[in-house]
């Protein structure tokens, strides 16, 4: 720890407890401050100027990828992400908070793509930047027209803010300060096939390719590999960011050991469709009672 | 590449949009913009899953965020409608309207203060129609000739 700020972590994997409060307090009272109402326009600056610096600190402070390239591009997805997020809370009009959401939501596909889950961040563009958002864009069209209401500038009363602020820095801080401080596992427990898989006298695994860990025949076994073993036998996951193997992969552990589940969340959302439909004719209705009566 | 200090820059980044949306939903009194910090509270769980998942070297983290998103949008569609319903009772996107629901003994809740808005009302200029409005031809306005 004899670096300035964050640097200090560079070499080791985590942030000590108190920067990582300070930069996590930074970060949330800069939001708390842009959420105050819009007649003191000089507060957002300073608010926007604390957050800035804050996150900038944080994404110092993160542990060191060894890999200098991925990392800007990972600490800028994040920056906007983390950012855009941070304007979706405190714009005051609702149509700007759905673009800023918009943004957000592209901010997390980039990472999906990144980590090499290029599906989900397919998906997550297709389904949630291109459908949810415009449906919410849709009812903000429909429920208010003009540009921010009263209720959008104020929140409730003078002391949730703070205390909003203070509940996101614990939650946020005490997980990170349990993530950053806890040690990876040497090794891991996997269930593995004995009837597809060649064991030596030794327990190691021999001879067979290996598709999947995710065997769960009624007779597997417990047991127990190094973490370097797993690594190199993991080949199967298809993890990389450009890696042609992953679609295959993926379509494969979803509408293989996963195919039930796919089958229930199609009917989970038909039944969202027509309860949706229910809700407004049911609503319809009952606005036609009131006005006879 | 460290996959444990990848996991962890992961873990960090879902916390903090977790933490944003968090404090949204505790702050914001506007249906939409409340739901909107729910949706990214998902977000924040999805980044922390597939981060699992990739440290696991399996798909259940990927799986899960697939189904997180079928949900989701399920949860999006009826919450809009219902939101859409209550716009209709009551003509505004306010939660405070909807306190009357809280429970026995509970204080209400009373704006004090309302910000004046500042700038945000322009009004737009307006023509006042001129000139002699024409006769309309009952045939054009049964028919439509030119079809």
């Amino acid at each position: 720890m004899s670096g300035v700020l964050g640097w200090s972590s560079v070499n080791s994997t985590a942030i000590p407890l108190e920067w990582g409060t300070l930069y996590g307090g930074l970060v949330a009272g800069g939001l708390g401050l842009l959420l105050l109402p819009t007649t003191r326009l000089w507060l957002r600056w300073v608010g926007l100027a604390c957050g800035v610096t804050g996150l900038g600190l944080v994404l110092i402070s993160l542990p060191d990828l060894q890999d200098r390239a991925f990392q800007a591009v990972f600490g800028a997805l994040a920056a906007i992400t983390i950012l855009s997020s941070a304007a979706t809370v405190t714009s005051s009009r609702p149509l700007y908070a759905a673009l800023w959401f918009a943004l957000s939501l592209i901010g997390v596909a980039s990472l999906f793509l990144i980590q090499g889950a290029q599906f989900l961040g397919v998906a997550t563009v297709a389904v949630y930047a291109g459908a949810v958002v415009v449906m919410f864009l849709f009812v903000v069209m429909l429920a208010q027209p003009e540009g921010s209401a009263s209720y959008d500038r104020i929140s409730w009363g003078w002391y949730v803010p703070p205390l909003a602020v203070a509940a996101g820095v614990l939650l946020t801080g005490l997980v990170a300060w349990q993530l950053l401080s806890m040690e990876p596992a040497e090794s891991v427990h996997r269930h593995i096939d004995f009837e597809t898989y060649d064991v030596d006298d030794n327990g190691q695994l021999v001879g067979a390719e290996i598709r999947s860990w995710m065997i769960t025949a009624d007779d597997a076994e417990d047991t127990e590999i190094t973490r370097d073993e797993w690594q190199e036998r993991k080949g199967h996951y298809a993890g990389g960011v450009f890696d042609k193997a992953h679609m295959a992969g993926f379509g494969a552990a979803l509408f293989g050991r996963r195919l039930v589940s796919v089958e229930i969340a199609g009917t989970l959302l038909l039944v969202a469709l027509v309860a949706a439909v229910a809700i407004m004719i049911h609503g319809k209705r009952s606005q036609e009672g009131s006005l006879d009566e | 590449m460290s996959e444990w200090a990848l996991l962890q820059n992961y873990l960090i980044v879902g916390a903090a949009l977790f933490g944003i949306g968090v404090f949204g939903l505790l702050v914001r009194r506007n249906l939409i913009v409340m739901f909107l910090c729910v949706e990214m509270m998902l977000q924040g769980v999805s980044l922390s899953m597939v981060a699992w998942g990739r440290y696991h070297g399996d798909w259940g983290g990927q799986m899960l965020v697939v189904f997180m998103i079928a949900v989701a949008a399920c949860e999006a569609a009826i919450g809009l409608a219902l939101i859409l319903m209550l716009v209709k009772q009551t003509g505004k996107l306010d939660v405070a309207v909807w306190q009357e629901l809280r429970e026995d003994g509970q204080p209400p809740f009373v704006d004090r203060g309302l910000p004046e808005s500042k700038g945000g009302e322009t009004s737009w200029p307006s023509l006042t129609p001129a000139g002699i409005e024409p006769d309309a031809e009952q045939d054009e306005l049964t028919h439509r000739s030119h079809v």
